[in-house]
């Protein structure tokens, strides 16, 4: 295994970003808006808290120049003067000190946890809406795509956001308001020491970006190798067999190093840059705070500013200089919150190219689909060159039952993936009702129809879950029929719990015959007007099979099924068999008639049904 | 998976003579080449799937051998950047049959005592199915061969077949003709698959 080269300009994980992308904050804006009220609470938590701290040293000016300075000067007169009633006046200014802290304290929980809740219904929006749009995503989407890559978006990209709404955003908005604030205050206690200032905050401010553009690089580079590091982990640990069997644990830990390494370096990085900034950060603030203690202390002995207003003003020094100090790490946390902005936005402008659009007149919209499946002449591909369908044109009416018969690779399971509009046809059309599946709204076109596959798909959770599957239109009602009519019912009262018996992922603990049942019970449950079956072949004991059978010809009944049938009674059945061959419509007909023809049929039903006409 | 021990059976099972459980995992395992079900591949570059089971580096002679013996020379050609190119999601996506025929020739760097194909030819089409069957045989002189199949025409030449029963109880074993001489479910799927494939090339 060699070192491959580590940073491919295709890589999806490293998508370029600027510095400060106004169009990243525009589209961020608009998913908390919906919240605004959140984010005004958070304002005004922050407003008060301004006000308080601006209060506290406006309080210590008062205690020093008011009654301390009243009995310095009583004392320097007469060293024997009573100082008690000073005492008493001073002991009130440290009384509202208390109060004050005690009010600060408060706010100080309000503003955190006011910034995190508005920060975790932010993203718990976000990651719900991102989550949504990959699944309407076309199958090509995920093809191309780590699936290790696909949880970072969900999970840590969204979670940067996190951090940037709750200590990114809002609290620098709010800086800028507070050393605005600041600076106007200590030009109105002294605006000799204020130039002083002022001529210091450039440098200040300077050093905070010119870190900026490094953290910028470093943390990006540091998100990138994480979700690298994630995909070969989640890759190995899917192929552990592998791994064991041919002996690679140690290689494929030097690589899990490899990448560890990487990962490692970034932050480091990171690191390093943090490690310089705060020493360079500290000697500018210490230069300014030695400027103000000379200036000041001219203005003292110069008789322009008193020893409560000194202290005042260090204090709202110390105001200003925190915000401007933290001015890097915001940066930081934006930076990092853009770049995972942008790789989410990234999924969030794939579109579906399937989606269909509903291009009828209102009012007809909205009425339920009478189930009229016709295929016009419809060829496709899945790659350019190889056609698995040529030319397949036929219609189920309302009702009808059509049956598709074809050996392995005919094409049958292709025929399923159009009508579901998994894919759409390369030529000719697919319509319901006379409207082309191109322009029918997906929900609108799944909803009408019921899904019953070979190994149907069950979810780790209730049985209940499973058949509902969140489908509005399931009620307690059609559920309970559901289960009737396909006599999954009985399979349910064998279960500890019923309805709410655990399921475990993928349905491990149910037979292969039980697990066909619930599918035929859950698309039932939804009562759709359209039903694709894809007939299990594997084989289960008799009893079962009846009762399939049973459930199955419920199912099929007064609706338009298009079945992939390996049953006998099944064909039987059928209102038209599809005889389909390498991709073509060969014979149409009835059992009897097909029979008859002795073609490709006739020689499919000895091959197919020997077992079951024996 | 019991002589690989990733499971651990009741009874015995010996290789060599030697209860699989006195043998250390990784001697064990070094003498097996294992083509999974699932034809797993890594999003590396094709060489290095190949090259994935071997200590040392693969010589780019034996790699052109290896893809050659694997009916993989024509797809390989095809690679824009040959076998340097990724495999998966970054790079080319194999269809399950080259997946298979990948995964062979993975096992078959590593030059191992036992080669063992977990049901790893049921996407490759019937034509590079014999090839690939014969190819094994010219280049695997005195290797034991495990071929598990759903497709008899994989396990058809083999020295001996065990039909395994739904219980996993052994219910036949013999060469094939032997097996085809017999009334059975050995016959009836032979004869079933042959229809079938007579009909695929109709």
């Amino acid at each position: 295994m060699s070192k491959k080269d580590d940073l491919d300009p295709h890589d999806d994980d490293l998508v370029s970003s600027k510095a400060w992308d106004n169009t990243i904050l525009m589209r961020l804006a608009r998913y908390a808006r919906p919240h605004a009220r959140l984010f005004y609470g958070s304002f005004g938590v922050l407003a008060v808290l301004f006000a308080l701290d601006m209060l506290g040293p406006w309080i210590w000016r008062h205690a020093l120049d008011g009654p301390v300075h009243e009995a310095v000067e009583a004392r320097a007169q007469d060293p024997a003067a009573d100082v008690s009633g000073f005492v008493h006046s001073f002991w009130i200014w440290v009384g509202a000190y208390l109060g004050l802290v005690v009010i600060s304290i408060y706010f100080r929980y309000l503003e955190v946890a006011q910034l995190n809740r508005t920060g975790q219904v932010v993203i718990a929006d976000l990651r719900t809406r991102l989550f949504r749009h990959m699944q309407s995503l076309d199958l090509a989407f995920f093809d191309r795509r780590p699936t290790g890559a696909l949880v970072t978006r969900v999970t840590s990209d969204v979670e940067n956001l996190n951090e940037m709404f709750t200590s990114g955003l809002v609290v620098l908005l709010f800086d800028f308001v507070k050393v605005a604030g600041v600076l106007v205050f200590l030009f109105l206690l002294d605006w000799h020491l204020a130039l002083v200032v002022l001529a210091g905050t450039p440098f200040l401010v300077g050093v905070s970006l010119i870190f900026r553009g490094g953290a910028r690089r470093a943390h990006r580079s540091v998100r990138a190798r994480l979700s690298r590091l994630n995909g070969y982990l989640q890759e190995v640990l899917q192929g552990i067999r592998v791994v064991q069997v041919f002996r690679r644990e140690a290689a494929v830990s030097a690589r899990f190093a490899q990448h560890l390494d990487g990962y490692l370096d970034a932050n480091l990085k990171t690191i390093f840059l943090f490690a310089l900034f705060f020493p360079v950060i500290d000697f500018v603030v210490s230069a300014i705070q030695g400027s103000t203690l000379w200036v000041g202390g001219l203005s003292i002995a110069g008789g322009h500013l008193s020893y409560g207003g000194f202290v005042q003003f260090w204090f709202y020094l110390a105001l200003l200089v925190a915000p401007i100090r933290e001015l890097g790490e915001r940066y930081n946390i934006l930076q990092s919150a853009f770049a995972s902005a942008e790789r989410i936005f990234d999924i969030l402008d794939t579109h579906p190219t399937l989606e269909g659009k509903e291009s009828s007149p209102p009012g007809f919209t909205t009425a339920p689909l009478a189930g009229h499946v016709r295929f016009e002449k419809v060829s496709f591909s899945y790659t350019a060159g190889s056609e698995v369908l040529h030319e397949l044109s036929f219609e189920i009416r309302p009702g009808e039952t059509v049956a598709v018969v074809g050996a392995t690779g005919a094409g049958k399971s292709t025929l399923v993936n159009l009508l579901l509009r998994f894919y759409a046809p390369s030529h000719g059309r697919v319509t319901i009702d006379g409207q082309d599946l191109a322009t029918l709204d997906p929900a609108r076109l799944r909803r009408a129809i019921g899904l019953v596959l070979q190994e149907d798909f069950l979810f780790a959770g209730t049985v209940e879950e499973n058949l509902v599957l969140e489908r509005e239109s399931v009620t307690d009602e059609s559920l309970e029929l559901a289960l009737e009519a396909s006599r999954a019912d009985e399979l349910i009262a064998r279960l500890p719990g019923g309805l709410a018996h655990p399921v475990a992922e993928r349905g491990a603990t149910f037979s292969t015959g039980e697990r066909q049942l619930l599918a035929i019970a859950r698309a039932l449950a939804g009562d759709p007007r359209i039903v694709v079956l894809d007939e299990a072949t594997a084989s289960v004991d008799s009893n079962t099979e009846a009762q399939i059978e049973a459930a199955t010809r419920k199912l099929l009944e007064g609706r338009s099924a298009l079945v992939i049938a390996h049953r006998l009674s099944t064909v039987r059945r059928a209102d038209r068999i599809l005889v389909l061959h390498r991709g073509k419509l060969r014979e149409q007909g009835t059992h009897a008639e097909l029979l008859a023809q002795d073609g490709i049929y006739a020689r499919l039903h000895k091959l197919q049904f020997a077992d079951a006409t024996a | 998976m019991c002589l690989g021990r990733l499971l651990e059976p009741e009874g015995l099972l010996e290789f060599d003579g030697i209860d699989v459980k006195r043998i250390q995992v990784g001697e064990l395992r070094a003498a097996l080449g294992y083509v999974p079900q699932d034809s797993f591949l890594f999003s590396e570059r094709y060489r290095d799937n190949i090259a994935f089971g071997c200590d040392a580096p693969l010589s780019d002679a034996r790699l052109a051998e290896l893809i050659e013996l694997s009916c993989m020379r024509e797809e390989v050609s095809h690679f824009p950047q040959g076998v340097e190119t990724l495999v998966g999601e970054r790079g080319v996506t194999l269809s399950g049959g080259q997946r298979q025929r990948t995964c062979i020739a993975r096992a078959l760097a590593r030059d191992p005592r036992v080669l063992i194909l977990d049901d790893a030819l049921s996407a490759v089409d019937t034509e590079t199915e014999a090839q690939l069957l014969a190819n094994l045989r010219r280049a695997g002189q005195g290797r034991t061969v495990v071929v598990a199949a759903h497709r008899l025409s994989s396990v058809a030449r083999a020295e001996r077949i065990l039909v395994l029963g739904r219980d996993g109880r052994v219910e036949a074993q013999g060469t094939h003709a032997e097996l085809l001489a017999r009334a059975g479910w050995y016959r009836e799927t032979w004869q079933r698959q042959q229809a079938q494939q007579e009909l695929s090339v109709l």
